[in-house]
């Protein structure tokens, strides 16, 4: 045995502790380097057993685990970046005292810097409330901009039928809703009135309430169609849980992720030991998606005072630019595509 | 394409699940990637507002001929961050720019706001 241990270590095969795939089954929170903006950003991975074999799922899309072996794997994810162009990115790393740590690469090959999951936070649930300050004001969250998930056939064809150039509801300063608001790179504010909280939100002057007050949902909560919902909230230990509904249906991404006014939107709010602000979202549309959808938001305080003011918003240029490209009977023909 | 690009993207897609639209971004739908350019014209409308700033251009084609041009820019945040403010570019100013073109041949320029030249 003595001169096996001796000769794996020569030849450099791992003795100790060798990981079986299940050990990476689980949630964890990624940490990329390079994120879609070329700055470090968080996403949600999700690893999970199907009949023996691993799958992956990053920012709750399909992603593509090419390796498993021992304590080492490799998997790759499509995204897009401020271009519009869908990249693919292949990361292999190693998994060691519970954290998966590796490098990241383009598809020539390219480097694209390091990456790292650490397992998700907040596993313990129903806890009694101990809050914890989140008031004030928060910056832009650095995301992954995952491409794909995946849709059902309604989903997909929701998706294929909008045109991003003329439907887009922010093109007309129309509330682009709660997920991809909470996505976009604008600050939020937290503001506590008799115990309930307000977001403000910089993105088109949007407000936001969260009942703090143990309520239930409205009856009539189906047919409420509110670009934010209806959010009830409440602490679970320190992290404050929300749950949204009656939302207008609405897209949760600029490229047309659609959800329906039945969807259910799940939150959870937690601060690490930095003070960042996690934030776990999760979105359950049957209509939509094969399962629900699972992301995960960071934000951190302003290092500049900022003040979340006046969003000056007119959609003149929108309309201007559609005339002068003979587009405008296009853009009413499609009055059924409007969100 | 070669085959090997080729059987890498369909793998790519049977890998991720499809998505119709490739259009992600709102403001880089309307925009080539892979196609930059630049313009030269007289600004005939400013639009400094949200969601995106706007500056439409009359230009003269290689024919002689006049064209309106569309150029987009970001939200006034990020216009501000870059130094811009609502007078750096006024009516009747004549300017050389730079970005990203159109898809489909459209007239329009995604701005670099780094390529600004105030020409008169």
């Amino acid at each position: 045995m003595r001169f096996f241990v001796i000769a794996a270590c020569l030849i450099g095969l791992p003795m100790a502790s060798v990981a079986q795939p299940s050990e990476f089954v689980g949630e964890w929170l990624l940490w990329v380097e390079h994120g879609n903006r070329t700055r470090p950003a968080y996403g949600s991975l999700v690893f999970e057993q199907h009949g023996g074999a691993l799958v992956a799922f990053v920012e709750g899309g399909p992603a593509d685990v090419r390796a498993v072996d021992g304590d080492r794997i490799e998997f790759a994810f499509d995204w897009s970046n401020l271009q519009d162009q869908v990249l693919i990115s292949t990361l292999e790393g190693r998994l060691a005292d519970g954290v998966i740590e590796g490098r990241m690469r383009a598809e020539d090959g390219t480097d694209r810097g390091a990456w790292r999951a650490t397992r998700a936070r907040d596993a313990e649930r129903n806890l009694p409330p101990d809050p914890v300050e989140l008031t004030g004001v928060w910056g832009p969250p650095a995301i992954i901009s995952k491409h794909s998930f995946a849709l059902t056939a309604a989903g997909l064809e929701a998706e294929e039928a909008y045109d991003a150039t003329i439907d887009d509801p922010m093109l007309r300063c129309v509330s682009d809703g709660l997920i991809r608001m909470s996505h976009g790179p604008w600050h939020v504010e937290v503001i506590e009135v008799r115990g309930h909280l307000y977001i403000l939100h910089e993105d088109l002057q949007e407000i936001r309430r969260v009942y703090m007050d143990g309520r239930s949902f409205p009856d009539d909560i189906a047919d409420a169609e509110r670009a934010m919902g209806y959010s009830i909230g409440h602490w679970d230990g320190s992290t404050l849980a929300i749950e949204t509904r009656g939302l207008k249906a609405n897209l949760w991404d600029a490229g047309g992720m659609p959800f329906t006014s039945a969807a259910v939107v799940n939150e959870r709010w937690s601060l690490d030991d930095s003070g960042q602000l996690h934030i776990e979202i999760t979105l359950d549309d049957p209509a939509n998606f094969e399962r629900p959808v699972r992301m995960h938001l960071v934000r951190e305080r302003p290092t500049e005072s900022f003040e979340v003011g006046p969003y000056s918003c007119d959609p003149h240029g929108f309309y201007r630019g559609l005339e002068f490209e003979g587009r405008l009977e296009e853009y009413w023909g499609r009055s059924g595509n409007r969100l | 394409m070669t085959i090997r690009a080729c059987l890498f993207a369909v793998l790519a897609v049977a890998s991720f699940g499809g998505r119709g639209a490739l259009a992600h971004h709102a403001l880089a739908a309307n925009y080539d990637p892979d196609l930059k350019g630049t313009i030269e014209g007289v600004v005939i409308e400013v639009f400094w507002s949200n969601p995106h700033v706007r500056y439409f251009l009359e230009v003269v084609n290689d024919d002689g001929e006049k064209e309106i041009w569309d150029v987009e820019s970001s939200p006034i945040t990020g216009m501000a961050a870059a130094g811009w403010s609502k007078d750096t570019v006024e009516l009747g100013d004549r300017i050389r720019v730079s970005g990203g073109l159109g898809r489909d041949g459209t007239r329009r320029l995604n701005l670099d706001k780094s390529s600004l030249e105030v020409l008169d």
